[in-house]
């Protein structure tokens, strides 16, 4: 067993009050007045309960999960704590997916363009992982410069579809990242995220591994390749379903694995647990934030998050300037 | 200048003109260097009478136009309703001059046009469209002092007195007025919820359509509400639900811009199991505009739209 530092005593039990807390907080605000007692007496309210604020937590709960565990494996496979599906550019691959199912097969069933979205995220993503291997130079910045660059041309590829189909405010409306719209029969897919995120959690010494290099990986007798297609496969699956149910969520994958590394450590096993946790607590405190200030509408967590993860994307940049 | 000043210009110039078609010299001349001056959103402008090449960069103004009999040499074929305005997108010698996002310009002065009927969408290029050729805003504008639909009024008014189609235009004006008067008689005080569907996703509608909603004296259960941001925010159906409006009005952006996915709007309100316990659904009081409602938002679209509301609500 391994020994638990006096932070982390103090640290988990908090993030996991706070977790609850927030879930707690999900299900009771929002714009359809509900109180704990009228859940009991008033079947309205019961309903209401169920068929918007069940699925709109759960979702949020999935999504967390989905973006801290896609996070979490690209960084182990790229050795690089700047990636994530959005620096990566999988998302925009998920994206450019989706869009040519639209385009392709209007009437297409809502799997269809999950189907869609998640190839095109896993090819994306083997693309961007093949590209790296051809770099040079993988300095901490350049790995997340060229993810970066890749989802800017392939977003551009996607916008230019987009208006030449006249599709471009209705992506704007799809990939907007909110989970305003979410009622009962509309998160159910999100579930894959959580079997994902079990897979992983089954693997993790493995990507533990993995995460030591290529060379070390195997010389520990490792199928490195096949850890790294099920992780991108895994990522792309997180990253294809998230982003057909809810949008883009940026920056989660990478604030909350460097966070929860600093007080954790690398080994994914004892960890892995925790970054999904602390996951769902920041996409729904964003969520939550975004419901609240502008009530009755709504800011989508996805905006709220991107101002706290660019933020504290610059700060682990520069963080890790210093240090370098 | 003050709008009754405004007014009475116009109408002056409206008498001077009529005067001027009585007269002995037939109306076959226009190329006379005859003007008239109207309207616009910026500010009063001299036009000169019966341009003949139009080039019409401005939704609102094209149904009007076509109840002119007038074909222009130059639209902006993507923003132009496909099946409305089929004789003019079917028509190969009118140039496309691209959208508001991606305008032609140079496809433009190909087309040669002696007026340009701008703004609206095409409002932050007036000053490289009068480069090109004499260019008028007189779209039809929520600025306006009284408002979107009266708007719509005045710039029917300029267009027949630029074209000298007075009378054809004092009658898109009646039916407008008409419509007004029966939607305002069914709907003065009901409460109701103004949508919009986009990408599949139901959202508030205010900002397009709450000009519709305050000139029939209809409640917008959200009205001041952070109103309409329809592309990076949301508005919870349960929130829809907690308002429990008497009636909805839902714009199709989907089904207006052709998307490929466009789920019906019908389909996006009526299959939501948060708005089925609401009055609205329940009652089927829910007027869907014109799919192509985005497209036009002219004189002859409203009227319509005032159409559907007071039929709707009556029934």
């Amino acid at each position: 067993m391994t020994v638990r530092t006096a932070r982390e005593r103090r640290l988990l039990p908090a993030l996991a009050d706070v977790t609850a807390l927030l879930v707690v907080a999900s299900l009771l605000v929002g714009g359809f007045e509900l109180s704990l007692t009228g859940l009991f007496t008033d079947p309205a309210q019961l309903e209401m309960f169920l068929i918007s604020r069940v699925p709109r937590t759960l979702a949020l709960i999935f999504a967390g999960i989905a973006m801290s565990v896609s996070g979490v494996v690209m960084q182990l496979i790229t050795q690089n704590r700047f990636v994530e599906p959005t620096t990566a550019g999988t998302t925009q691959w998920a994206g450019l997916g989706m869009l040519l199912v639209l385009i392709l097969f209007p009437e297409a069933p809502i799997l269809l363009r999950m189907a869609f979205a998640t190839v095109a995220a896993f090819i994306g993503t083997l693309l961007f992982l093949a590209m790296l291997r051809r770099v040079r130079t993988k300095g901490p910045l350049i790995v997340p410069l060229v993810g970066i660059m890749l989802g800017a041309i392939v977003g551009g590829v996607t916008s230019f579809l987009a208006a030449r189909t006249d599709l471009l405010q209705s992506m704007a409306a799809w990939s907007s990242g909110g989970f305003s719209g979410i009622v009962q029969g509309f998160y159910e897919p999100l579930w894959a995220a959580a079997l994902v995120a079990v897979v992983v959690w089954v693997m993790a010494d493995r990507f533990t591994i993995a995460g030591l290099g290529e060379g070390i990986a195997t010389n520990l007798g490792i199928d490195y390749r096949l850890i790294t297609l099920i992780g991108v496969a895994g990522v792309a699956l997180c990253s294809g379903v998230t982003s057909v149910v809810v949008g883009f969520i940026p920056f989660l994958g990478l604030v909350v694995p460097n966070v929860m590394r600093l007080v954790l450590g690398d080994d994914l096993r004892r960890s892995l647990p925790w970054i999904a946790i602390a996951g769902v607590a920041l996409l729904l405190a964003c969520d939550l934030i975004g419901r609240t200030i502008v009530a009755p509408m709504e800011i989508p967590a996805s905006v709220i998050m991107g101002a706290v993860g660019a933020a504290a994307f610059l700060g682990f940049l520069l963080k890790g300037r210093q240090r370098a | 200048m003050s709008r009754a000043l405004r007014t009475s210009i116009a109408a002056a110039a409206a008498i001077a003109l009529l005067a001027g078609c009585s007269a002995a010299e037939p109306a076959e001349t226009p190329a006379s260097a005859e003007t008239v001056t109207v309207p616009s959103n910026l500010g009063e402008v001299e036009v000169a009478l019966l341009p003949e090449r139009i080039a019409v960069l401005d939704n609102t103004a094209m149904e009007t136009l076509l109840a002119f009999g007038i074909t222009p040499v130059a639209i902006p074929t993507q923003l132009v309703s496909p099946d409305r305005f089929s004789a003019w997108v079917q028509d190969e010698s009118i140039a496309d001059i691209g959208t508001h996002r991606e305008p032609d310009f140079e496809a433009l002065a190909a087309a040669d046009p002696d007026l340009i009927i701008g703004g609206y969408r095409f409002s932050e290029y007036t000053d490289e469209l009068a480069a090109i050729a004499p260019t008028i805003d007189v779209a039809a504008n929520e600025e306006h002092e009284d408002g979107y639909v009266a708007s719509l009024r005045e710039q029917t008014a300029s267009l027949g007195t630029i074209f000298d189609q007075q009378d054809e235009a004092t009658a898109i004006v009646d039916e407008l007025d008409a419509a007004v008067e029966a939607a305002t008689e069914a709907a003065t005080g009901k409460s109701v919820f103004l949508g919009i569907v986009n990408g599949g996703k139901l959202d508030n509608g205010a900002e397009r359509l709450s000009r519709m909603a305050d000139e029939i004296g209809m409640t917008d259960v959200f009205a001041g509400e952070a109103g309409d941001i329809h592309q990076d925010s949301g508005l919870a159906p349960e929130t829809i639900a907690q308002a429990d409006p008497e009636w909805a009005i839902v714009l199709d952006r989907d089904a207006a811009a052709g998307a490929g996915d466009a789920q019906p709007a019908k389909q996006v309100v009526e299959s939501n199991p948060a708005l089925a316990g609401t009055g609205f659904v329940q009652e089927g009081r829910i007027v869907y505009l014109e799919d192509d409602f985005y497209r036009t938002e002219g004189a002859q679209a409203y009227t319509r739209a005032f159409d559907q509301i007071a039929q709707s609500l009556a029934g």
